[in-house]
């Protein structure tokens, strides 16, 4: 609330404005009789009292706005000529107010005083002013003295509506409490907001379980066994070992049979089962497969030149087809356990 | 020689034969370079150099002596079999001296000891040394590895 204290109830959420008002000069009578028709042929002319038509006195000379603060405190603007513009009066009262400053906006009342009427009025309102909001009135000029009598003051004191509680907050500005994991996504390097702020990220328990494989190296298939597996393809996204992909040819709740896309790569390998909710648990009972590897030759062993740079090409079984993803070390029985660089 | 992969072991018995020798890299022209503009460079081999020269079986590199994990490749643009120089460009880096590496394809490393490349720019004088506070004194800079284009080299 504007006197400093959160509230949680919107009802109780107010903004003060101010309405200031002064009559405008009328430089001449806006009419002098009116004519009544009593018959056919007689006219009575009814003359109009001109003192009621003009302000009474007219407004003129300069006035001053004094801003009193929540704790009775207040300062004066420097005089302000009576005709002077919405920008101008703000400009005044930010200056010679210092605790409005950047925190009081003030704009033209068009609908109670059209500019086609007799009559100025301005609304001056609070922004963002978290404590005691205080008043303002208006005072005659000091060197030149402000004519007329019809200045007024008005607190206005109204509650938002059910639909906007406060003014529209910056996404920046907002902190949620969150008791789950939350996905944060930034794009280029700015955060993005989820829907309704819920970016909860919920772990699941894993389902199934694979208890058993075989692998047959001259068929290249795959077969897992194990409970409660993916019924079928579609509900995995994939199934790799010895670092190839496997194409599913059968699947069933107890039984998944697929095919290795590659040759494998020598090493020791489990199979990996990602189902689409995630990876589906290997027993601790499972053994790994080791794959063994080869080099039936290589090429070329002559003629190296003593500082190196020469391309050595190894051939064999089960080598990787893919070298970022496999851990290659080459290193020659010389005196210097020369390292060769794949 | 030993080559392990993903944990598993294969052991060879294998002799290499070594070549007798090695081939130099005799020359480097210029051995100053600018680290802003680009720069033509010769690098002269062995006249015994056992392979016909061809662009794509050659990479030069420059790596800085100080910061070895520094290093800038050498395009080459140009081979001239009968004198046996490779033409390399190089685009420029940090100030600093960077020792030359040419590894051929078939032939492996050359030996570049002595080649190094002086990276860097450098004013050595200046005139007049006084001028009108006005404006209009045509100055004269001198100095290395400045661009040959004027509008290279802002003041």
């Amino acid at each position: 609330m504007a006197n400093g204290t959160s509230t949680t109830n919107q009802t109780l959420g107010t903004t003060h404005i101010f309405h200031i008002a002064l009559t405008k000069l009328i430089n001449g009578v806006s009419a002098i009789n009116t004519l009544i028709a009593k018959s056919t042929t007689a006219i009575v002319a009814v003359a109009l009292p001109d003192t009621v038509q003009k302000s009474s006195p007219p407004v003129s000379g300069k006035f001053r706005i004094r801003c009193i603060d929540g704790n009775g405190y207040y300062s004066d603007t420097d005089d302000i000529n009576y005709n002077e513009n919405a920008r101008w009066i703000q400009h005044a009262v930010e200056r010679k107010c210092n605790k409005m400053y950047d925190k009081v906006e003030i704009w033209r009342d068009t609908v109670k005083c059209p500019y086609s009427e007799n009559c100025i009025a301005f609304w001056m309102r609070y922004v963002g002013k978290n404590e005691k909001v205080g008043q303002a009135s208006i005072i005659s000029g000091v060197a030149t003295v402000l004519g007329g009598n019809t200045t007024s003051k008005q607190n206005v004191t109204v509650p938002y509506g059910k639909n906007l509680f406060y003014e529209p907050i910056p996404f920046e500005m907002l902190r949620t409490y969150e008791t789950q994991p939350q996905v944060i996504v930034t794009v280029g390097d700015n955060p993005a907001v989820c829907h309704n702020l819920t970016c909860h990220f919920n772990y699941s328990v894993p389902q199934g379980e694979v208890t058993a494989y075989t692998y047959t190296t001259a068929t290249k298939v795959l077969t897992l066994t194990g409970t409660n597996l993916p019924a079928n393809a579609s509900l995995i996204r994939h199934v790799e070992f010895a670092h190839s992909k496997c194409s599913i040819s059968a699947s069933s709740n107890t039984s998944l049979t697929c095919t290795l896309d590659h040759i494998p790569v020598c090493g020791s390998h489990l199979p990996n089962l990602v189902a689409k909710q995630g990876s589906v648990n290997s027993s601790a009972s499972l053994s790994a497969t080791v794959i063994g590897c080869t080099a039936t030759s290589i090429a070329p062993t002559t003629q190296l030149n003593l500082l190196g740079g020469d391309n050595l090409t190894i051939t064999g079984t089960n080598l990787p087809w893919n070298m970022a993803t496999s851990n290659i070390d080459i290193t020659l029985s010389d005196a210097q356990s020369t390292k060769c660089i794949p | 020689m030993v080559v392990t992969i993903n944990g598993q072991t294969m052991t060879q018995s294998l002799s290499f034969t070594m070549m007798g020798g090695t081939k130099t890299g005799l020359a480097l022209i210029p051995n100053s370079a600018s680290p802003t503009l680009k720069t033509k460079i010769n690098i002269t081999l062995e006249s015994t150099f056992p392979y016909t020269l061809a662009k794509s079986d050659f990479t030069v590199n420059a790596t800085n002596i100080t910061n070895p994990s520094y290093f800038r490749q050498m395009n080459v643009i140009g081979v001239y079999e009968s004198t046996k120089t490779i033409e390399v460009m190089f685009g420029g880096a940090y100030t600093g001296l960077y020792q030359i590496s040419i590894r051929h394809n078939t032939f492996g490393l050359v030996d570049t000891t002595g080649l190094q490349l002086t990276v860097g720019s450098n004013v050595t004088s200046y005139y007049p040394m006084q001028g009108s506070i006005y404006g209009g004194t045509e100055l004269t800079i001198t100095g290395t590895n400045f661009g040959t284009v004027y509008t290279d080299n802002p003041v």
